[in-house]
């Protein structure tokens, strides 16, 4: 009877579920995350909503006029956006060089500038937006030749040299880096795309590309440009799986 | 009781040469959201319609309009308080210049452009040079189409034409734009509009322009949006209320 009666409890036990680091737990770590990003323990903060990318889930918290987003896995802090400063973008007092120091300050103030050791510059240009001015400044890392997911990017204000948006991803390369299919025959692959079109363009490199959630494949990124047929601009970009062949993706250009 | 009548007349004639000419403001405000199928396979018909559907929820008399000549949003469009188009831009092979207008697809192609300058279009053509007041209360119009904010010697320019004629926040873009991307931002924006901020509505402006960074985030790759180019009524405002823009 005793035997009996500690199976049944052991199995009532087994039925309930595990109270380990439930969802509720992680709260009180994003929000230190933020505390921490923004050097503000008195910042008040308001949970959202969730964010989706193939990368990343990300729970967004927003104060007064700001938003961070957090890497729920990670707790850290890879996109911030402060929406005021956008509205004053409307001249430009800085330099280029300026904003690049900006940029780099405010990196280095939250502890993410490391990536920039290894990353590389590809862009640093000031944005004509229209009625919207920003240095829109990009570090990208290359493992060679190949292009991987990982940047570091920030809009700097012209005007007053603040931090408009601000994103930071460092994921492990998690797949091996030798294609099988060549960039020839890739770029074969990726004309048989648009068919009838006379190239007037084409440029094609390797690139590691998140084809589903958390999932890495090493892939071709192939770029063709036609001439203009009845006025419409032809080709656009085939993504090809560097191991199979296989077409992952292709778009047009509007 | 003769002199009455002309006076009347005379009043209304008077009033007729003062008052702007032709909009009718509808309650609840109109919208029309245009997509395509194309020939070449481009189809942009679903971002149009989940374009209509977040109007549709903030209270505008939202239309979805799929495969529709470009007569039909010329005319729609003097009584739109918003106007979305998505589709194929302009560009001509003899000089390699583009920009300055939108190709609309019914079975055959018709095109709405800036101004006339030395081009004259094989298909159907209107011109936004064309209206004078017509189009001044349109509080939002967004061209998702290569080139769509580029000026061409042969076309002009969408965007600012549009602002010229008075319409209150206009959204193109200044060079060729690949559909993934582009589509990706079309979403987010209106997105953004409705509820991009803590559940709450944006800015017109903050929504066009933080769609970019989503953009980069989720593909890491603009594919052309980050040449965004838009002319945006000050003091800024949101999409909702849904209402007509400032005339």
């Amino acid at each position: 009877m005793l035997s009996l009666l500690i199976l049944a409890v052991c199995c009532i036990g087994l039925s309930f579920p595990a109270y380990g680091m439930s969802s509720s737990d992680h709260i009180p770590n994003v929000y230190t995350s933020v505390e921490e990003f923004a050097k503000d323990p008195t910042i008040d903060l308001k949970m959202n909503r969730n964010e989706y990318t193939p990368h990343a889930v990300y729970i967004v918290l927003s104060s007064a006029n700001e938003e961070f987003w957090v890497n729920e896995e990670s707790l850290v802090v890879e996109r911030y956006s402060s929406f005021d400063d956008l509205l004053s973008c409307d001249r430009v007092i800085l330099s280029k060089e300026e904003a690049i120091l900006k940029a780099k300050i405010f990196l280095r103030d939250h502890g993410c500038d490391s990536n920039l050791e290894s990353f590389t510059l590809v862009k640093d240009e000031l944005n004509n937006g229209g009625d919207i001015l920003t240095y829109d400044i990009l570090w990208q890392e290359f493992i060679g030749e190949i292009l991987t997911p990982n940047f570091t990017f920030i809009s700097v204000n012209p005007n007053t040299g603040s931090i408009v948006d601000y994103i930071d991803i460092k994921r492990p390369i998690t797949v091996l880096l030798n294609p099988a299919i060549s960039k020839e025959e890739a770029l074969n692959i990726a004309v048989k795309q648009f068919k009838g079109i006379e190239i007037e363009e084409s440029s094609i490199s390797p690139r590691i590309w998140y084809y589903g959630e958390n999932l890495q494949k090493l892939v071709w990124d192939c770029t063709i440009t036609g001439k203009p047929k009845d006025n419409v601009l032809q080709g656009g970009n085939v993504i090809i799986d560097a191991v199979t062949g296989e077409v992952i993706s292709r778009s047009r250009w509007l | 009781m003769l002199k009455k009548w002309i006076l009347l007349l005379v009043i209304i004639l008077v009033a007729s040469l003062i008052l702007p000419a032709g909009a009718t403001q509808y309650n609840p405000p109109w919208a029309h959201n245009y997509g395509f199928l194309y020939p070449d396979g481009l189809d942009t018909r679903s971002h149009a319609l989940f374009a209509t559907n977040v109007q549709d929820l903030i209270f505008y008399d939202a239309n979805y309009a799929s495969n529709t000549g470009a007569h039909s949003a010329f005319v729609n469009i003097q009584d739109d308080a918003v106007f979305y188009v998505n589709g194929h831009g302009v560009s001509f092979i003899d000089d390699g210049t583009a920009g300055g207008g939108v190709i609309f697809y019914n079975g055959t192609s018709s095109l709405l452009l800036a101004q006339y300058t030395d081009w004259l279009p094989p298909d159907d053509a209107y011109f936004l040079s064309d209206f004078s007041t017509e189009i001044n209360d349109v509080l939002l119009a967004v061209y998702v189409a290569c080139w769509s904010g580029r000026t061409c010697p042969h076309t002009g320019n969408l965007v600012d034409m549009s602002a010229s004629k008075g319409i209150d926040n206009v959204i193109g873009f200044k060079n060729s734009i690949d559909n993934v991307t582009s589509n990706y931002w079309s979403d987010r924006f209106f997105y953004r509009c409705k509820e991009g901020f803590g559940g709450q509505h944006q800015l017109i402006i903050q929504a066009a322009t933080y769609a970019k960074g989503d953009v980069l985030l989720k593909y890491q790759t603009y594919g052309g949006v980050d040449s965004l180019y838009g002319k945006y009524r000050t003091p800024w405002g949101y999409l909702d209320p849904a209402r007509y823009g400032v005339v």
